[in-house]
């Protein structure tokens, strides 16, 4: 295989898998956003934007009494929950948006499975003057209700897909569907490191702004770089955000996927534990697949990592072991979900809970002196539904 | 040999167009499929297009998504498609094109996929989520296969694209008609009349137009401009799961009339 066919690809993962309608559309993102990438107007307005809108930097919070109470390692959360709008998602709209004005595109669109991405759309829209259409499988509608409402108050349209499983995957291919025939005037912002070339690449350096500010504060903070890295993989973009400008560091990364029920349930959505490698929405990672290769139904208790395959990023780290990549139950993210809130006053999203999770079993177990640093994605107000519906008092 | 055998049905067409409908393997049933297939076989088909349903087919618009559904449900995969596709082998010599999104050849291994379309006499492959750049990775698996490999375009595939693809395309060329997913359209844009006589030249292959064809009008209005017409959303939307037998003379209908219109009086 030439070295020529190798653009957007990590190690073998990665790719542009999508209908040759798309081939355009796609060359034309990647070469306004190598452009924008070299031009210090759009980083100046972007940095702007994260500071004064977005709420940048967010804190990197000791949560020193849930430290305590595990009596281990010291646990650090970068409180992306503190982002407006609740979520690191902000992050990757804010920059796509702006590509998108940058491109002469009239109309967003997104797909969106816990609505923090959708809702991040949605103000984007706002905020630009662009039409936006979020699309949100059915079931997702009905579980994140507020998101919801959200997302028209901000002047949007939801999009409610009744097609295949109702969920995340098939509102991104419905999102997809959509591109194929609007692509002219409509820009698609995707919300995780996944889909066709640029996209895992793009959202990935628009997110690492989480990890550059949190090597810094470790640094201000601690005087030295933190022993872990924790954090949830959906997609894996708030993971990739925080991890990348730490790979050449020689931090432990861990990425926690959902287990669901259980990974030998049937139950989860743990693509790199339990996947395959396949093509899925537009590039080559691993995928929760049957053996003919038909994607597989997936089910998290949050519905942002509900989701069968993951980014092609993380694949190659996952292959090349430089990230290290676990999982963590519905049961365990609500345990930490509640702990978070009644040790620190802080409601995580169901989401971050995972990370959260394993990060709180790491802790106990480290010295004193170790950091762990989590990577607090959202808050939990979208959840709390959910979780009072599974009887948490 | 099963590569060539596309090139020449459309050789012996002569100034005829090729009528190429698309239907769904195990849709609405296996056996309904295979009903189907038979009697477009029977009605003027010139060669068929049989589509390996996939769980996300993200080129199909809602008629293709449900057959797609509709089919795996009932336990479609590979293995049962080329056995199908064997048996019917056995009873019509008509060409047979398969359409599979990528994953599913991918998990099945490449090298056994198309050795298995060979075994079960398929002619061509279309994988609409291939892009060339991608193909080039792969290029070897396909070349070692004995089968034609249909590169699909589109209104926005420039010349020189279009000439790569002219390089590695075999059989015919698959011009995507519209924007957008299959089965959507109403109006066929007034630039794909350009657009075919483009693609004829840049690429010196015959070329057959898809997505969103339906009507005796739309074809009348293009046919020239082609060497065949793919019809699938429009077929299979005159097939329920009900009345299996009364929907299949509305094909049998439909197809006169396709034909009717595809045969050039000379
Ligand atoms: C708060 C929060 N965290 C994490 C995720 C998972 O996405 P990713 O893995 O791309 O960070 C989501 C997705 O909706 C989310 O809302």
């Amino acid at each position: 295989m030439g070295k020529r066919y190798k653009t957007g690809y990590f190690g073998r993962f990665g790719g542009r898998f999508v209908p040759e309608v798309l081939a355009g559309a796609l060359s034309a993102l990647d070469a306004a956003y190598k452009q924008a990438k070299k031009d210090p107007a759009f980083k100046q307005e972007l940095k702007g934007l994260l500071k004064t809108y977005a709420g940048r930097p967010t804190p990197l919070y000791f949560a020193k009494r849930l430290s305590e109470h595990l009596g281990g390692a010291k646990i650090y959360l970068k409180r992306e929950d503190l982002c407006h709008l609740g979520a690191h998602k902000i992050n990757n709209t804010l920059g796509q948006a702006l590509l998108a004005k940058k491109m002469g595109k009239k109309n967003i669109i997104a797909e969106t499975g816990a609505g923090q991405h959708g809702v991040s759309t949605a103000a984007c829209a706002a905020l630009f003057g662009f039409g936006c259409k979020v699309f949100m499988g059915k079931i997702d509608v009905a579980r994140q209700e507020p998101n919801v409402f959200r997302m028209k108050l901000l002047g949007s349209e939801v999009k409610e897909v009744e097609t295949g499983s109702k969920t995340l995957k098939d509102a991104c291919n419905e999102a997809l569907r959509y591109w194929v025939a609007n692509f002219d005037h409509t820009h698609y912002i995707i919300g995780s490191v996944v889909g066709p070339h640029p996209y895992p690449l793009m959202v990935r350096d628009f997110q690492s702004v989480i990890g550059k500010e949190a090597k810094k504060q470790i640094l201000a903070e601690q005087g030295r770089l933190p022993d872990y890295l924790v954090a949830c993989v959906g997609g894996g973009s708030n993971a990739m955000g925080l991890f990348y400008p730490f790979l050449k560091e020689g931090v432990s990364m861990v990425g926690v996927e959902a287990a669901g029920k259980g990974l030998n349930s049937g139950k989860h959505c743990a693509s790199l534990h339990k996947g395959a490698e396949g093509v899925f929405q537009g590039s080559l990672s691993y995928v929760l697949q049957d053996h003919y290769g038909q994607i597989c139904e997936t089910h998290s208790i949050s519905a942002g990592l509900d989701y069968p395959g993951v980014g092609p990023e993380h694949a190659f780290l996952f292959d090349a072991k430089k990230v290290i990549y676990k999982t963590a139950t519905d049961t365990q993210a609500i345990e930490a979900f509640q702990a978070l809130s009644y040790y620190e006053g802080i409601i995580p999203a169901l989401e971050s809970s995972h990370a959260l999770a394993w990060a709180m079993d790491l802790a106990k177990k480290e010295s004193k002196r170790a950091i762990i640093v989590v990577n607090l994605s959202g808050r939990g107000d979208k959840d709390l539904n959910t979780v009072m519906e599974m009887g948490v008092k | 040999m099963m590569a060539g055998t596309i090139g020449q049905v459309f050789k012996k067409l002569g100034k005829n167009k090729a009528f190429i409908p698309f239907i769904t393997c195990g849709y609405p049933t296996m056996d309904g499929f295979e009903k189907l297939f038979l009697r477009l076989a029977d009605h003027g088909a010139d060669m068929i297009e049989v589509g390996l349903p996939f769980s996300d087919p993200l080129a199909d618009g809602p008629v293709i998504q449900k057959t797609s559904q509709v089919a795996l449900q009932k336990g479609m995969h590979a293995d049962i498609m080329f056995e199908s596709l064997r048996k019917l082998g056995k009873i019509t010599q008509i060409p047979v094109v398969v359409m599979s999104y990528f994953n599913p050849i991918y998990r099945y291994g490449l090298k056994r996929f198309f050795s298995e379309c060979n075994r079960s006499g398929i002619s061509g492959l279309i994988v609409p989520d291939l892009l060339l750049e991608e193909y080039m990775g792969y290029k070897k698996f396909f070349e070692d296969a004995d089968l034609d490999n249909i590169m699909m375009v589109s209104l926005t595939t420039g010349k020189e694209r279009l000439k790569q693809i002219g390089k590695i395309g075999k059989g015919f060329v698959y011009c995507v008609s519209v924007k957008g997913v299959t089965g959507q359209t109403a109006h066929i844009a007034a630039e794909i009349k350009d657009f075919l006589s483009m693609v004829k030249k840049q690429t010196g292959l015959y070329t057959a137009l898809g997505f969103g064809l339906s009507t005796v009008k739309q074809i009348n209005d293009i046919k020239e401009y082609t060497d065949g017409i793919i019809i699938g959303s429009k077929i299979l939307s005159l097939i329920g799961e009900d009345h299996f037998d009364q929907d299949l003379l509305k094909v049998e209908d439909f197809c006169r009339k396709i034909t009717g219109c595809l045969r050039m009086s000379p």
